[in-house]
């Protein structure tokens, strides 16, 4: 019977039970799943100390224990308003992020090629890229006009220059002997740039995008705090924890930072696999 | 010297791949600063010649590689590859078509590719082949070349060795007239190196492609070559042509015969003259 069920698992389920095994074994693990209990437990005494002891602890006291965290999580969860922070936080997220993307890679491609577009974009683009994204945002609530575009703008910013100082760092610090082993094969210039340049700068392609993606999300959350949630625009997990903190409920302050940690942890998870999938020579390393 | 004549029964001769360097001159001028890499170099490479390189370090060996390559200019001078105009103190020959093909000090692979498409890359973009053929062919190449098991590897997970066979491959596959090596199997372990070196001259045998080859182990440069040019201290021209005149087919019993060891004390003799005036010259500029 054993037997029989053994040779009829195929080798796909083999591989993920041994995966969960290994984990199971690893000191790692356990240590890492009891330093996580360890601290909720410390986090849940410490809140609660003034119950049982008439003092309340200095920090910690102020701090909502986790299990009224979780209590106030229930009762947002079946809320649509939530759902809609979540949604309105990601797509402003995605947008932002995919317009940097789409501008800014060809734009740090094309300034790392030709050396007249670098020098001409590359001094005001040096001027312009320290200004924090946050700066921005008084004078684009000026100029866009709605709230929404304003932020869309805010949030393309902080990715846009990450992502294109990055290829431009990738691309210019590409190995010559490679463009020139391409070239001594007969390559044209378009397939240099297609077959050679290209996926030289994808490992900084991800870098740029895995730090910007992190910038989007902290920006798009202090401009929603900063736009507040009005009818146009507005909205989104910022607005979600400065609506908590407007109405004194710090359990669902806590509930919407721990939001915006696993929808940040999602989206680099993403990134991650697609680096991963569009880089199969770079796992070895 | 031609080994042909001397083994007729063994090859063709070659007939095309004569390179010409005639009074090359390279001047770098990074920021003023003018550093003379090359300084009225004459050289004539027959036909299917294996054409060793030696000389002092930072001399100018890979900047006279370059410009055979094409990849810059010269100050002044050519370099002709039979009869054309290969590179003049104007422009290098910009369309190249893998007539001379590059393998390069520390390896050259384009870690993103596989062996296979590493070895494709040129006649797929050349046009020459489409792109399962180009793949096939490179199989079958690197088949031949003992690299059979790591087709689909990336050059990140083979040994140095096989990295540099590859890409000895991945120029041969283009069928070029003339094959420039620069230091290709420096940093090797001497078992290796004896490997790479019988995998080289077997290839040679089969391709009577032309040889330059840059190194700075003097045993390889003779064992493996027709002459033996020593160049000298920065800027470099041609010091000494040594021929060497062991026959082929070779193999390891030659580095014991009295004619390699006497080769190589010859060459050593200038060598060390030319490294020593590098050391003095390197002394004054430090005071
Ligand atoms: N692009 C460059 N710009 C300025 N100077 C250069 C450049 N490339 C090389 N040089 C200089 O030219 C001289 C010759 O360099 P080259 O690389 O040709 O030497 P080499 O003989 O190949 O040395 P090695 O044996 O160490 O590889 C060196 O002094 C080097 O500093
Ligand atoms: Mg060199």
């Amino acid at each position: 019977m054993t037997t029989a069920v053994h040779s009829a698992t195929n080798a796909g389920q083999r591989t993920r039970r041994t995966r969960w095994e290994k984990i199971r074994q690893s000191t790692k693990f356990w240590r890492g799943l009891i330093a996580g209990i360890v601290t909720l437990v410390l986090w849940e005494i410490g809140s609660r100390w003034d119950e049982w002891f008439d003092y309340q602890l200095p920090f910690l006291g102020l701090i909502p224990p986790p299990s009224a965290v979780v209590v106030a999580w229930g009762e947002v969860i079946p809320q649509y308003g939530y759902w809609e922070s979540w949604y309105l936080s990601f797509r402003r997220v995605l947008e932002g992020f995919l317009a940097a993307m789409i501008i800014g890679i060809p734009f740090g491609l094309l300034l790392a090629v030709n050396r007249y577009m670098r020098e001409i974009f590359f001094p005001p683009f040096e001027v312009l890229r320290p200004i924090p994204p946050l700066a921005w945002v008084p004078g684009s609530l000026i100029f866009w006009p709605t709230n929404e575009m304003s932020i869309a703008f805010v949030t393309f910013l902080g990715a846009f220059f990450t992502i294109v100082i990055n290829v431009l760092g990738g691309a210019r610090s590409i190995d010559i002997r490679l463009l020139r082993a391409a070239q001594s094969m007969g390559a044209t210039r378009w397939d240099m740039f297609w077959r050679i340049v290209l996926p030289a700068t994808l490992p900084s392609i991800f870098t740029g995008a895995a730090v910007g993606m992190g910038i989007t999300w902290e920006v798009v959350l202090a401009a929603e705090m900063i736009s507040g949630g009005g009818t146009q625009g507005g909205g989104g997990l910022g607005f979600f924890i400065w609506n908590s903190y407007m109405g004194g409920s710090l359990e669902q302050i806590v509930v919407g930072m721990i939001s915006i940690g696993i929808a940040g942890y999602l989206c680099s998870s993403g990134i991650r696999w697609l680096g991963d999938r569009s880089m199969p020579w770079q796992r070895l390393f | 010297m031609n080994r042909a004549a001397m083994n007729p029964e063994q090859n063709p001769v070659q007939t095309k791949g004569a390179i010409s360097i005639r009074n090359v001159t390279k001047i770098y001028d990074p920021e003023g600063v003018n550093v003379m890499a090359v300084d009225d170099c004459t050289l004539e490479i027959q036909p299917g010649e294996v054409c060793m390189v030696v000389g002092p370090s930072g001399c100018g060996k890979t900047t006279l590689l370059n410009a055979i390559a094409g990849f810059h200019s010269v100050t002044m001078g050519e370099i002709y590859l039979d009869g054309e105009l290969l590179c003049g103190p104007s422009k290098p020959k910009a369309d190249q078509g893998a007539d001379r093909v590059v393998v390069f000090q520390n390896g050259a692979l384009f870690p993103w590719k596989t062996l296979t498409d590493n070895v494709a890359y040129g006649p797929y973009v050349q046009g020459k082949l489409g792109k399962a053929e180009s793949r096939q062919k490179a199989r079958h190449m690197l088949a031949e070349a003992g690299l059979g098991d790591f087709l689909e590897k990336f050059p990140g997970e083979v040994s140095s060795g096989m990295a540099r066979r590859a890409e000895i491959v991945r120029a041969l596959i283009n069928d070029p007239k003339v094959l420039l090596l620069d230091e290709p199997y420096r940093a090797m372990d001497e078992l290796t190196k004896s490997i790479m070196h019988e995998a080289l001259l077997e290839m040679y045998d089969r391709t009577r492609v032309t040889l330059f080859f840059i190194t700075h182990d003097l045993e390889e440069a003779i064992f493996l070559g027709d002459r033996v040019v020593v160049m000298t201290t920065r800027p470099c021209k041609t010091k000494k042509i040594l021929n060497v005149t062991i026959p082929r087919p070779r193999d390891y019993r030659v580095l014991s015969s009295d004619a390699f060891r006497q080769l190589v004390d010859e060459t050593n003799e200038a060598v060390h003259e030319e490294a020593l005036k590098a050391f003095e010259a390197g002394e004054r500029e430090m005071a």
